[in-house]
């Protein structure tokens, strides 16, 4: 027979038999409901599961962004009368991402007094923001003169800005003055300690040797190259942290070499006690808004004579935060010139 | 046609088949129906759990709570802990507070303007305050948990 006639015969026979056809399409229902359901429950199941990654990844940019916050701030506390603290000075977004600045808190730590501020200040990235004048944040807050206080801001992600601590030196805005910076704001540009530089004094013909006298001090800008010679300053101890600075042996007042000097003068720095020198160890403590006077020398500034010479002082030794921990301090005060003759 | 329809109907024979296929048919058209409806339930009841597991656990992702300042003062014992609402989702309450191991079970939650509220909306501000017992020793520093109504716990150490 031949293929094609025979499968003819076969299809006939199956259409023309209805035994079992009933069961076939009841099967082939039956297969279609459970994919049906199957695939419905599992596409469900798919979109919850979505639902969460994309949970967790809304999360994690959220956890993303707050690390990736970046605002500067340099802010210092004003007290305005017993009543009220300003806060002054600038807040930027160095990041790439917008931030919106939304409380401020100030804590007196002397009085345990604090209180905060809401604030709306969007910062879009690079913005600087300058509080000062009428944008200055006035905050009500009990303090008195001296009082340590602390500020610090909230962003809208969460981040906690800049918790420094500051001194009330003085009441710079009472009776609405003009707003005068504090020192520690002025020294924290430039370093701790700030020089009084009015105090510059030189004291002339002092033997190097334990218990001589340094004899008066000379105010003035001139001193001799073949005499030794004293150097004196008062210099205070603004450091921003509240840091105790130890000013150790090997800082010295220098002259910088320069044309027409191969090498500078320079005047150790010495300890000088009731107008005697003493040699031996040299560390000289200085407590936080503490002035002391610093002596350096005696030296000859033979090296410098005939020239207007400029001065540095070099300080090294380390600065003490309140709980304790040490770190190493180094600052280099110019501004003083000499003449040497 | 008449007479093949009378022979049918007098016709004994196959009766009790016919029955029996009846019966057998509506007890598993029966028995179908029950069983989709009972899968149908139990596919609902997974649904619901599922779908409330996951909510559940995407909440508590959202959750974040920062510390924006804590205060001890000694003198009336009394412990005041500022914070925020931090992430993207409302509702953030607090259940439990842990303070140098001690747990102490959902504190007044106010708002910085004082007004008591259950929840902290998403980005808000509030503070509660307790009465740490015992009293905590001053010059240390202690470790304070916060665990939140969905079970989302924030740490913090603070000194007193």
């Amino acid at each position: 027979m031949l293929p094609r006639l025979r499968l003819k015969k076969t299809r006939r026979r199956l259409t023309s038999n209805s035994k079992g056809f009933s069961s076939i399409v009841g099967a082939v229902f039956a297969v279609l409901v459970m994919i049906s359901l199957i695939s419905t429950v599992f596409v469900w199941s798919l979109s919850q599961n979505t639902q969460y990654n994309n949970a967790v990844r809304q999360s994690n940019l959220a956890d993303l962004d707050r690390s990736n916050e970046r605002i500067q701030t340099n802010v210092t506390c004003n007290r305005i009368n017993d009543s009220w603290i300003s806060v002054n000075g600038t807040l930027e977004n160095y990041g790439s991402l917008s931030a919106q600045i939304v409380t401020l808190w100030v804590v007196d730590a002397t009085n345990k007094n604090y209180n905060h501020t809401a604030l709306n200040i969007i910062l879009l990235p690079g913005n600087k923001t300058t509080l000062s004048g009428s944008t200055a944040i006035n905050v009500a807050l009990n303090n008195q003169a001296e009082d340590s206080l602390s500020c610090w801001f909230i962003s809208a992600r969460g981040n906690t800005i800049s918790e420094k601590s500051f001194l009330i030196i003085n009441n710079y805005n009472e009776g609405g003055g003009n707003e005068v910076p504090p020192y520690a704001f002025v020294s924290g540009g430039i370093g701790s300690i700030a020089m009084d530089f009015s105090s510059f004094s030189h004291y002339d013909n002092v033997a190097p040797a334990n218990g001589s006298s340094v004899g008066s001090p000379v105010y003035g800008y001139t001193i001799s190259g073949i005499i030794n010679t004293m150097l004196h300053v008062k210099v205070t101890n603004y450091d921003l942290y509240n840091r105790t600075l130890t000013i150790t042996g090997g800082s010295m007042w220098a002259v910088t070499p320069f044309s027409g000097t191969i090498k500078g003068d320079q005047w150790s720095i010495a300890n000088v006690t009731n107008g005697k020198l003493i040699t031996g160890t040299y560390n000289q403590f200085i407590n936080h808004t503490q002035a002391v006077d610093l002596y350096f020398g005696p030296t000859q500034a033979s090296r410098s004579a005939g020239n207007i010479v400029p001065l540095f002082i070099l300080l090294y030794g380390q600065a003490t935060y309140e709980n304790g921990t040490k770190i190493d301090y180094g600052q280099n005060l110019p501004f003083i010139a000499l003449n040497v003759t | 046609m008449s007479q093949s329809l009378l022979r049918l109907f007098k016709s004994k024979r196959a009766v009790s088949a016919v029955i029996s296929n009846i019966i057998l048919i509506a007890a598993v058209i029966t028995v179908g129906f029950v069983m989709l409806a009972w899968s149908q339930s139990q596919s609902s009841i997974y649904n619901n759990q599922y779908s409330n597991a996951i909510k559940s656990d995407t909440d508590q992702l959202r959750e974040r709570a920062v510390f924006e300042y804590i205060y001890y003062d000694k003198t009336a014992n009394n412990l005041t802990v500022y914070l925020m609402n931090s992430g993207t989702i409302g509702g953030v309450s607090i259940a439990n507070v842990y303070v140098n191991n001690t747990s102490y079970a959902a504190p007044t939650l106010r708002l910085l303007n004082g007004t008591q509220t259950s929840s902290l909306k998403a980005t808000q501000e509030g503070y509660f305050s307790i009465s740490p017992s015992p009293s905590l020793a001053l010059g240390k520093n202690c470790p304070i948990i916060i665990v939140t109504g969905r079970g989302s716990s924030f740490v913090a150490t603070f000194a007193t």
